[in-house]
């Protein structure tokens, strides 16, 4: 009898929802707005991105290469260049920087909305501005051309967005993260490098400008910027080398923070022992090989799916601190004891840049660890530096920062008669300077194609691989062998493809 | 009219001699009142009655059973139907039964003989078809209705009416996703799919309670006692709102005025299973592996072992299917009592059902009871009150739905190895096989991989899952006649669904195993639960008139409310220490997901009706709905679907009733709109939430929460109509022994609502939207005939076919075709399979054409032995210097020497070009027989098991394959259809090699039933007993090469017909005893 009324009858049929907030309800307050912003933050987290495949899958280079394969196992087709465009780990990375570019555009469209402080509303603009160029850089350097959806989508009408240029998301790239160095805070206001701050985006700045320098875009105006840039951290008296090159690595498993060194990170927290999914693959995936559960908690389990190619080894003369932290110079036996490889045992080696070991977090999660993965670290703007000042200046401005990065290490030092006066030598010696100082951290594919020299390396380094590599690892040179030039950038989804009719296929997929 | 019957056919001197005994009678009762009522009463004690019992043909009718309503006293009539029984009073009341008829009662007064003529029970064109808010006959019907024949279905072995209603209407699509008790995944399909991703089954009215998810397992098949099926747009849109999809209204038996009677009906039988899967032996195994990988096969097999390939011919190996697979019990139980006064009614009737599945540790159970009650208050008030509970179970781990291949079971049966890794050689180099030994063995391996599969016998086992629902439908009404013509009735009524989802992974089983690397859990398990209720009141005022003796008026409006509320909230734990506690040693584990959540809608609903016929020869229909819905936002919430119908009975035409032959005669026309709201509840707003897995550690600190946009949102969302017209011919031959209907329709559905796939830019992967046009037109047709009728012997067939066109008309955004994918294994799940085409049905399978397998002519051989492929061969998407001979090759259709995405096309119909049932009652004395085919002819089945285990497209190294990849491609042996060992081209790429033709015609029941002879019965104080045997599933003709045609796992219109892992089809037979007291 209620609905005779027409009027009663809306009521009766006007429900509100009871288990999610709707947005237009929300970012109402500044607790909304750093929610959400966290949640802008979380996607680097993801298995995707840094919680895993970015440094493994995705960056399979002339460093190192998937060694989870032998009589019961296959390697995974993104691992040796086997992937299609419907292979679901070319589609997460997509998705997943487009999630968080969907959330960063949802905040900054509402963060004139709830009423507060205003030094805290503009932090947080500049930190979600910054995330979603960041996520953005990930995608055209990765995929090429992509949309750039650069407001909240909000209708499922109209869904064809036709790719952006190169040129035209790297300009974002670059407006947006101008914008917000000027509006996040200092790295010593915040204290730690799980946070956006001003260094971060500037050392950031400096790597897309480097990037730009180099293929497809080849706009070499951008070496000056990459030097004002790493410039601005390296007269930051803030910035400076942890004089203990394992220590980085420790800290990280410990999870304690050097804001000297490093720069920005990405926060890994817990074991799953709780609710919390906070944790990531680092150490686990690509850890030292130990599988015995008795050892779990004191060496933690690893289960060694990478391992460094005998080039690697190579690179690092006899006394550089770094060759035997970053490549394990032993492996575990069952018995928790280290035996030590032979000297020509190069293959077997597993990355040993990240252990388990000193890892504090009690007890330790087989597959997920809480060390936190640096995104940004010093060495590398210093290396960065050092290779725009070479294009622009020539090595005698260059070789102080590759000195400083290699006096650290304890490697011979570019000085006196070692110095180099070429520019072309110093070119081929930073760029296995950065190698050796920044292998396993996510950044050497990507170096390697904005040189120029991906699929050249690739070639050479599968015919070397085969050459030399024992029948026990036969399937070490196949990543390089299957390369080829379409391996520059990874096709455009299927699934994308499939919706978005406006997008093209990239070149030879 | 009894009187009439007898005089026209007895004898004279026997008619005269029994009138004369009636005048007698009559002269007794008039002078009675003269006497003392003692007296009176002593008289009355010694009426004796007799007479003879006909069938409406005048053949005498012997075994029917006479009995006094109220006393114990019954009597048989004997071979000339005649029966005498003694003791009565005036007010006796004598009931006259006999299976097959009416039951008929009639008052002794002052009659002395009583002669009755029993009217078969109704079939065809005269039965009474209950429609949206009352009831008509079905000669009088305006719209397209379908009718179960419910004592054929009942026959079926099964535990709910939906596992047995395929074909059984012409134009009702019932399909199962795969064989699992409990959970085979039945969608009812009425007149073609309308809707693309949101659910298609009908509305179901069950005792005038409109559910739009109905759990039909809820049901007792044996306590239905009619079902209706409302197929066309003026029979449904009274039901408006939902009714698009088509509606089933489903009465239940109530209690009968008569004495009470007792049914007790038990059936007892197994489950067997209809087909298996012929695998590689040990040798072929080995010989598979070795091509594979060497090394590996030395190390488990060979080398390492000292053995080679040959050692292997005579070993038998374990095939895991013999395992897993049994022959289960099956048990249904179903006891009623009956029975009532002329005011007061009852039913009470309960069931207990136990089927076991044909996969070890498996099953389904229901207890179940219902209460019907049927009060006459006063001459003005009537009361009805139905109850129904319902306690179901099923377990068993998940064979097909599971997110991971390894995890589905039929998958991990092929796939687990014949051989032990860990393979033992006697003293005499002899292969030792410990069946036993490799049965408890968890890996069949010493040291498991992190991809290695697991036993699957002990995981299917161990593996702990059940889902129980509790059920409670309650439902009243209220009719008062306000005066003779005008009623008004309440309806009221509650349902309760409550669902319990547990599972319990310990260490035997794959998630659980400690020794599984993958396995972060430790032994671990989660428990849900959800509850829905749903309320409804429906208030109609129903006004009937006949005016003039010419004009017929039934006119009804109403208003209604319903309202849906759910909840569901569950929790996961992990690291339990005591795993032998199972699911109660949860909170001794460590929590680490939780779920809550709640939800509702409401429905306001107008409605009206006028039904209108002018001298039962022109009859019309029209009629009026107005929904509103809080799944829309407040401005397109409201919706109105009017429909109208017209029908022309030319059999009361004089010109048709001059032809003998033609007993019925009926045109029907029909044509209006539904609608449909199955969307979310809140769809049309957008969401935040902040889900535990976006909260990020600042400062190596507790996470902070962090939000996400979870949903876009749409707020035009706006109700899906379908607009529906309907032209039909009912006729009916010789004295309706041939009854034939046609009908054929046309239906559009406009704004479908969609969960559409959005591209990822837009930061979301799906979206509610009405998107496109579609539509479904086709011919409908059923035959039922009495073939032969004698005494003895009768043969009666009832046949239907249905043709369904499925078109879509429009796609949104203007596009041309929309693509989807399935989701089932990780590496495929990217690719779409189907396609949604302007001009095409719903789905087509998209994909390469196979273009067989590359032979050594198509390469160039390099000095150093190396094959380069020809310049003008293409490749098969993989880079040209990969190809090799033996490698799979697909159909260059762009003609551009590669195969890229443009190469895809469509490649197989998903839906089938016929579909229909065809069934044969025979009775010869008191033996029936029932024999009931089904069929569907023209759709394919992508069969993705032969993905895996033809030719291991997912490169997996120790898995078995079926037997027939033993005739793969190798350098002697130049296969065009199997490729070589390796050869499997690029990942992720569906094409037509494994598409089949997926047309059968099963046997589906096959019944025998003996009744005996009440007469014989009447000494053990039964009224009726039956025998019975039946069988379900029995033969199945089809081509297709897997399990079972009948099959489409994960099913969704948009991706339908997929085999994968599917849960095997059993066969059922059971043998039966049904007893009436």
């Amino acid at each position: 009898m209620v609905c005779f009324l027409m009027p009663s009858c809306e009521k009766f049929l006007s429900t509100t929802p009871q288990d999610f907030l709707s947005t237009p309800n929300y970012y109402e307050t500044e607790e909304h707005l750093q929610t959400a912003l966290n949640g802008v933050y979380s996607r680097l987290q993801q298995d995707a991105l840094y919680g895993a495949n970015l440094w493994s899958y995705y960056d399979i280079a002339d460093e190192f290469y998937w060694s989870m394969t032998n009589v019961t196992q296959t390697a995974p087709d993104i691992a040796i260049y086997r992937h299609s465009p419907s292979d679901a780990q070319v589609r997460v990375l997509w998705q997943t920087c487009y999630k968080g570019i969907g959330d960063a555009n949802m905040l900054i469209a509402n963060i004139n909305k709830p009423i507060m402080d205003e030094q805290r509303r503009s932090t947080i603009l500049g930190e979600a501005l910054f995330l979603r160029a960041y996520y953005y850089f990930l995608l055209v350097s990765n995929y090429g051309k992509v949309p750039m959806p650069l407001e909240p989508v909000t209708s499922p009408a109209g869904n064809d967005m036709p790719a952006s240029s190169i040129r035209e998301v790297y300009d974002q790239i670059i407006q947006d993260m101008e914008i917000a160095e000027t509006l996040v805070l200092p790295i010593q206001d915040i204290g730690f490098g799980g946070r956006i701050s001003k260094s971060a985006v500037r050392g950031i700045l400096a790597r897309v400008n480097l990037y730009m320098a180099g293929y497809p875009l080849q706009d070499e105006s951008r070496f000056a910027e990459t030097v004002r840039w790493a410039r601005m951290l390296i007269n930051d008296p803030v910035h400076r080398l942890n004089p203990d090159y394992t220590d980085i690595f420790l800290r990280y498993a410990r999870d304690e923070y050097d804001i000297g060194e490093s720069i920005w990170e990405v926060e890994f927290w817990g074991n799953r022992a709780d609710a919390y999914v906070s944790s990531g693959r680092l150490g686990s995936r690509n850890g030292i090989e130990m599988r015995n559960n008795d050892f779990l908690d004191e060496i933690g389990f690893a289960y060694g799916q990478i391992s460094a190619v005998g080039r690697l080894y190579r690179r690092y003369e006899n006394g550089d601190v770094r060759r035997d932290w970053a490549i394990a110079p032993f492996r575990f036996a069952s018995n928790g004891t280290e035996n030590p490889w032979n000297a020509n045992q190069l293959y077997e080696r597993n990355c040993g840049k990240w252990r388990r070991k000193p890892e504090l977090v009690i007890p330790k999660n087989r597959n997920f660890t809480p060390q936190n993965f640096p995104i940004l670290r010093y060495a590398d703007v210093l290396l960065m530096y050092a290779e725009a000042v070479n294009e622009l200046l020539g090595p005698e401005e260059a070789l102080p920062a590759l000195n400083q990065v290699r006096a650290r290490a304890n490697a011979s030092l570019y000085i006196g008669a070692n110095a180099i006066t070429n520019p072309d030598v110093f070119r081929e010696v930073l760029r296995e300077e950065r190698s050796r100082e920044l292998c396993f951290e996510a950044l050497r594919k990507m170096d390697l194609i904005r040189w120029g020299i991906f699929s050249d390396t690739m070639f050479w380094l599968g015919i070397e691989i085969a050459g030399e590599v024992p029948a026990s690892r036969i399937y070490a040179p196949y990543a390089a062998q299957n390369v080829s030039t379409r391996h520059l950038l990874y096709p455009i989804p299927t699934y994308e493809l499939s919706l978005n009719r406006s997008l093209e296929q990239n070149p030879n997929w | 009219m009894t009187n009439i019957t007898y005089f026209r056919r007895k004898p004279f001197v026997r008619t005269f001699g029994l009138s004369l005994l009636l005048i007698f009678v009559h002269m007794l009762f008039f002078s009675e009142s003269a006497y003392s009522k003692e007296k009176a009463t002593l008289l009355q004690q010694t009426i004796q009655v007799t007479g003879q019992v006909k069938d409406q043909k005048g053949e005498a009718l012997p075994g029917v059973i006479v009995s006094v309503r109220g006393s114990r006293q019954s009597v048989v009539t004997d071979k000339n139907g005649h029966y005498t029984i003694n003791k009565l009073n005036k007010n006796s009341t004598l009931v006259f039964s006999l299976l097959g008829f009416e039951t008929q009662e009639q008052t002794v007064g002052n009659t002395k003989v009583i002669n009755i003529t029993l009217k078969e029970t109704v079939t065809g064109l005269d039965e009474v078809v209950v429609i949206g808010y009352g009831e008509v006959d079905r000669k009088d019907l305006t719209g397209s209705v379908g009718s179960v024949n419910i004592e054929q279905m009942a026959q079926a072995p099964v535990m709910s009416f939906d596992q047995a209603l395929a074909g059984r209407v012409a134009g009702v699509q019932v399909s199962s996703a795969e064989g699992q008790p409990g959970e085979e995944g039945i969608s009812i399909v009425i007149r073609g799919a309308n809707s693309l991703t949101q659910d298609n089954s009908p509305l179901f009215v069950v005792d005038g309670f409109p559910m739009e998810d109905f759990e039909a397992s809820s049901l007792n098949p044996e306590e239905i006692a009619s079902m209706d099926i409302l197929k066309d747009a003026s029979a449904t849109a009274i039901y408006g709102a939902r009714g698009a999809n088509g509606v089933i209204i489903i009465e239940t038996k109530k209690g009968q005025e008569g004495r009470p009677t007792v049914t007790f009906n038990t059936r007892t039988g197994i489950n067997k299973i209809t087909n298996r899967m012929e695998m590689m032996t040990p040798y072929e195994f080995v010989r598979l592996l070795q091509e594979r990988s060497q090394s590996a096969a030395d190390r488990y097999y060979l080398g390492d072992h000292g053995l080679e390939l040959e050692d292997y011919q005579n070993v038998r190996g374990i095939d895991w299917q013999d395992q897993i697979l049994q022959t289960a019990p099956a048990h249904l139980y179903n006891l009623a009592l009956r029975g009532g006064t002329r005011q007061t009614k009852y039913s009470i009737s309960g069931s207990v059902n136990d089927m076991t599945g044909v996969i070890i540790n498996s099953g389904q159970k229901r207890y179940q009871g219902r209460i019907s009650l049927d009060q006459q208050i006063n001459n003005k008030l009537k009361a009805n009150l139905n109850a129904n509970f319902s306690s179901g179970s099923s377990y068993g781990a998940y064979t097909s739905s599971s997110s991971s291949a390894a995890s589905n079971y039929m998958y991990a049966v092929w796939a687990f190895r014949p051989l032990r890794g860990a393979i033992e050689i006697d003293e005499f180099g002899n292969i030792i096989e410990d069946d036993e030994g490799f049965l408890e063995d968890e890996f069949g391996d010493e040291e498991p991989s992190v991809n290695s599969s697991f036993n699957p016998i002990l995981n299917a086992q161990n593996t702990y899952r059940t889902r129980r629902d509790n059920t409670l439908n309650v439902n009243g009404s209220v009719d008062y006649a306000i005066t003779k013509a005008l009623t008004f009735r309440v309806n009221g009524g509650i349902k309760q669904f409550q669902r319990r989802s547990e599972t319990f992974y310990n260490s035997s089983t794959m998630q659980g195993n400690p020794r599984r690397p993958n396995n972060i859990r430790g032994q671990y398990g989660s428990v849900g639960f959800s509850e829905t209720t749903t309320w409804l009141n429906e208030n109609i005022l129903r006004w009937k008139k006949r005016i003039n003796k010419q004009h017929n008026l039934d006119v009804l409006g109403g208003f209604t409310l319903q309202g849906v509320a759910r909840n569901n909230y569950g929790y996961s734990s992990q690291f339990v220490p005591n795993e032998e506690l199972g699911m109660s040693g949860l909170d001794e584990g460590v929590p680490y997901s939780a779920s809550a959540s709640i939800s509702d809608h409401t429905l306001a609903s107008f409605l009206g009706r006028v039904n209108y016929n002018y001298k039962w020869r022109y009859l019309f229909t029209a009629s009026f709905r107005a929904d509103g819905s809080s799944k829309f936002s407040a401005r397109n919430r409201w919706s109105y679907f009017p429909s109208g119908a017209f029908a022309w009975r030319m059999d009361r035409e004089a010109f048709i009733q001059d032809i003998p032959w033609i007993s019925e005669s009926k045109l029907r026309v029909s044509f209006g709109y539904t609608g449909n709201n199955r969307v979310g509840d809140f769809s049309y707003l957008p969401a935040i939430t902040l889900p535990i897995s976006f909260a990020y550690p600042f400062n190596n600190a507790t996470p902070e929460r962090g939000g996400s946009v979870s949903a876009m949102g749409n707020p035009d969302l706006r109700w899906e109509s379908t607009s529906q017209l309907d032209i039909g011919y009912d006729v009916g031959f010789f004295d309706s022994r041939l009854n034939l209907t046609v009908d054929v329709y046309r239906k559009t559905t406009s704004d479908l609502l969609l969960n559409a796939n959005v591209p990822y830019y837009t930061g979301f992967s799906t979206v509610y939207r009405n998107i496109g046009k579609i539509q479904n037109q086709g011919l409908e047709i059923t035959l039922n005939t009495v073939n032969i009728k004698n005494r003895d012997f009768e043969w009666r067939s009832n046949f239907n076919i249905s043709f369904n066109r499925n078109k879509i008309l429009q796609l949104a955004d203007n596009e041309n075709n929309m693509l989807s994918m399935k989701s089932w294994q990780t590496g495929f799940n990217e690719t779409p399979l189907y396609m949604a085409k302007i001009g095409q049905p719903a789905a087509v399978f998209y994909g390469y054409v196979f273009d067989g397998i590359y032979q050594f002519e198509d390469f160039d051989q390099t000095p150093s032995g190396s094959y380069i492929l020809k310049n003008d061969r293409p490749d098969n998407g993989d880079p040209r210097n990969l190809i090799q001979p033996g490698d799979v090759r697909y159909k260059d259709l762009d003609g551009d020497g590669t195969i890229t995405d443009g190469d895809r096309t469509v490649i197989g119909r998903t839906l089938p070009i016929h579909m229909g049932g065809f069934s044969n009652d025979f009775r010869y004395k008191n033996l029936t027989l029932n024999v009931f085919f089904q069929w569907s002819y023209g759709n394919h089945i992508y069969n993705a098991n032969r993905e895996i285990f033809e030719g291991n497209r997912l490169n997996s190294i120790i898995i078995n394959q079926f037997a027939s990849y033993v005739d793969r491609w190798q350098p002697d042996n130049p296969s065009n259809t199997l490729f070589r060992v390796g050869g499997r081209g690029p990942a992720g790429t569906y094409s037509s090699r494994v598409i089949e033709d997926g047309s059968f015609l099963r046997l589906k029941t096959v019944s025998l039933a003996y009744r005996f002879n009440p007469r014989y019965l009447h000494a053990i104080r039964l009224s009726g007993l039956e025998l019975n045997a039946a069988a379900q599933n029995l033969f199945t003709w089809t081509n297709y090469s897997g399990m079972d045609p009948e099959v489409s796992v994960r099913h969704s219109v948009l991706a339908p017909g997929f085999d994968f892992s599917a849960y095997p089809r059993a066969k059922t037979l059971v043998f039966g005893l049904k007893a009436t007291f």
